[in-house]
């Protein structure tokens, strides 16, 4: 009987030993997020760092467990830790800004991603993570001195933890990140940490061991998180933190045209949305002209109906809505995974879709299937961390749904980054696209820039003659586009096997893209 | 195809290609200079519809075909830093230097203008190669600190283990004479 509270206050180290690894971790690579992105390389050497320091502390808190004065100890432990996670807001940007020169571009920047990413969590993340792993032996020590069966210790210990875990992910991931933001993300792990290393100490009666505690709250508190730095005479127009990034509108100086750019993460040089105050065709260089294109090789139909897969902050709506001429019956639906980026697209970037045709916050493969079919254009522009198609919109399961819910005649658009028109993701996605359809796709070329705009059709022509290699159909509304793209080399078709297939079950779009990247470097186009 | 052509070369004469790119006819203006034989015009078509890469394969030894020869090397230079590698940049941004140097301007702010285009060309050939530059410094100081972390942590996780090998009397429950299961 008399155990029970101490056996509580152990379980309750443990279970925030689970909980603030967690948090760390998922915080983790939001933190890092303004320098690296968010990638699946990026993923993927934070939770191996953070495996890594739990197995490291496992064995050091196994050694540790048979010496006299766990609570005190683990106080100690568990202090250090909420004080090393209330002061990882402050230390992120220059450790990880070490590793990260300003003014890259964002293929520069892939150069030190891998390397500048494992050197940044190594040195942010790996001593919180041994401090969590060093709990769990101790607990399970010092509840097998209480009485418990050694098996039955660890498997309490290990519940807890994995509850507190549990915890620690959603209470991050749904809860302190979207609500709070990155700051009171780090403030309230730092926080029960302290609490409950003040618990242990209390109990211990050890003032000393408190001292990491008490010293991490002062800090938590004032630690700002933060922000990745704008280009000279570029102006902040808004910023919140959303469910799946950091989201910023910036606004360009009046020199360069007043336009404005809704940025993600680092973002670099690239922005996911661009603003003008004219809707209409962008100037040269932009791709989201491209999605009027097809509404001229249809013969300029008086109704078009268009789905945007990636509405991001609304770009593609306003060229549509300037282009196609005002008695032109134009629907245009839209699917944002990321609600924030569509609101801050209505406050700033004139985003205009009525709610019906706005889905906002779901998956644009699940939520295709509750708007229907009978599109006559689905465009496609889906990214994550700036440069990653998500594997599940580029595969030929999904393409054949798109097909699926096209009216005859109809389109399917894609913007797909690349460095030349036989690069290994550009023409794989192609030669995915083509063997859904049945038929050629037609890749264009957008000029001055490295995107490459692909063109499936459910039936009728395709803008690219067979063996040409420019565009063939130019109408004549459409020529300030188009015109570039007549010049030699500027276009092609590309056949279902022109490329590698991806499927649901086998589609390693990173590894196209890294290989796309070291081409362009061999090739000096980086 | 033939005829069009030569109508073409017949309603414009040189500096028209100029005017053809303003309006957005591209092929037209392409053939206009390859009807003309005149490579600073090809070159200015590729440079407008975004082919860098093919500007910057158009040898500087091409100058003696232009009708615009500074032109013709600026669109080269400019293409360089766009699309090419830092040898190639370095190397078209000589070329243009070399051909103001042996230029005659028809006025002081002429050149002062071509001057400072090649100015505004060597600070961004400087900044590149300083970002270059630092991308391999910042390379190298995470493989170090990866590397030295690696060490310590190897070497931290080795000494836990042996230490854990070591003898210790057994704790006060582990002696109780608990029935085994």
């Amino acid at each position: 009987m008399t155990e029970r509270p101490r056996r509580t206050r152990l379980l309750l180290a443990a279970g925030l030993a689970g909980a603030g690894t967690m948090a760390v971790e998922l915080a983790a690579v939001r933190l890092i997020a303004p320098w690296f992105g968010t990638s699946q390389t990026v993923w993927t050497q934070v939770i191996g760092v953070i495996l890594g320091g739990l197995s490291l502390g496992y064995v050091l808190g196994g050694r540790w467990a048979a010496r006299p004065a766990a609570e005190a100890r683990m106080a100690l432990l568990l202090g250090a830790a909420a004080l090393w996670t209330a002061a990882l807001p402050a230390i992120v940007a220059p450790v990880a800004g070490a590793f990260v020169p300003e003014g890259l571009s964002l293929e520069e920047a892939f150069g030190v991603l891998r390397w500048g990413s494992l050197a940044s969590a190594l040195l942010l993340f790996l001593v919180p993570a041994v401090l969590f792993g060093t709990i769990a032996p101790q607990v399970v020590e010092a509840l097998a001195e209480t009485g418990l069966d050694a098996g039955r210790a660890g498997g309490w210990v290990l519940a807890v933890g994995t509850l507190g875990s549990l915890a620690g992910v959603w209470g991050t991931a749904e809860v302190l990140i979207p609500v709070g933001g990155l700051a009171w993300t780090f403030r309230t792990a730092a926080g029960l940490l302290a609490g409950g290393a003040l618990v242990l100490a209390v109990a211990a009666r050890r003032r000393r061991a408190a001292l990491p505690a008490l010293a991490a709250v002062p800090l938590a508190l004032f630690v700002v998180a933060p922000t990745a730095a704008l280009a000279d005479g570029w102006t902040l127009i808004a910023a919140r933190t959303s469910p799946y990034q950091d989201v910023r509108i910036v606004e360009a100086p009046e020199n360069l045209g007043g336009f404005r750019n809704l940025v993600v993460n680092e973002s670099h040089d690239s922005y996911q949305s661009v603003w003008f105050p004219e809707a209409g065709w962008l100037p040269a260089g932009y791709y989201y002209n491209d999605v009027a294109l097809p509404w001229f090789w249809s013969g300029e139909p008086e109704r078009w109906r268009v789905l945007i897969l990636g509405l991001g902050g609304g770009t593609a709506v306003r060229v549509l809505e300037g282009v196609v001429p005002a008695d032109v019956d134009l629907e245009v639906f839209g699917i944002e995974l990321d609600p924030v980026v569509v609101e801050l697209a209505q406050q700033h970037l004139d985003l205009e879709l009525p709610p019906e045709r706005l889905v906002a916050g779901r998956d644009a493969r699940a939520a295709l299937r509750q708007l229907g079919g009978g599109w006559d254009l689905i465009y496609l522009d889906c990214y994550a961390n700036q440069i990653e198609i998500p594997t599940h919109l580029a595969t030929l399961e999904f393409f054949r749904e798109l097909e699926a819910r096209l009216a005859p005649g109809g389109w399917v658009a894609a913007n797909v980054g690349g460095f030349s028109l036989d690069d290994p993701i550009v023409t794989a996605i192609a030669a995915t696209l083509a063997t859904a359809f049945d038929d050629d796709v037609a890749v264009l070329g957008v000029p001055r820039a490295r995107n490459w705009s692909l063109f499936a059709r459910e039936s009728g022509e395709l803008p690219v003659a067979v063996g040409a290699d420019h565009v063939t159909q130019v109408p004549a509304g459409a020529a300030v586009v188009l015109g570039p793209r007549e010049l030699p080399g500027m276009a092609r078709r590309v056949g279902a096997d022109g490329g590698q297939l991806l499927t649901d079950q086998h589609a390693p779009t990173e590894r196209l893209q890294e290989r796309s990247l070291a081409r362009a470097s061999r090739d000096g186009a980086l | 195809m033939l005829a069009g052509l030569t109508l073409v070369a017949v309603l414009f004469t040189a500096g028209d290609v100029d005017r053809l790119l303003e309006a957005g006819r591209f092929r037209e203006a392409d053939a206009l200079a390859r009807a003309n034989g005149d490579t600073s015009e090809q070159v200015e078509v590729w440079f407008r519809a975004g082919q860098f890469r093919r500007v910057l394969a158009v040898p500087p030894e091409e100058v003696g075909r232009a009708s615009e020869p500074l032109r013709f090397l600026h669109r080269r230079a400019a293409a360089a830093l766009r699309a090419g590698g830092a040898v190639e940049a370095q190397t078209a941004i000589e070329a243009l230097e070399r051909g103001l140097a042996t230029s005659r301007f028809d006025s002081d702010a002429e050149a002062a203008g071509w001057s400072r285009e090649v100015q505004a060309f060597r600070r961004a050939l400087d900044d590149r190669a300083a970002r270059g530059a630092a991308i391999r410094t910042a390379r190298a100081r995470a493989r170090w600190t990866v590397a030295a972390i690696g060490v310590a942590f190897v070497a931290l996780f080795v000494l836990a283990l042996g230490g854990a090998r070591g003898h210790r009397p057994p704790a006060a429950h582990q002696r109780s004479s608990k029935p085994v299961r």
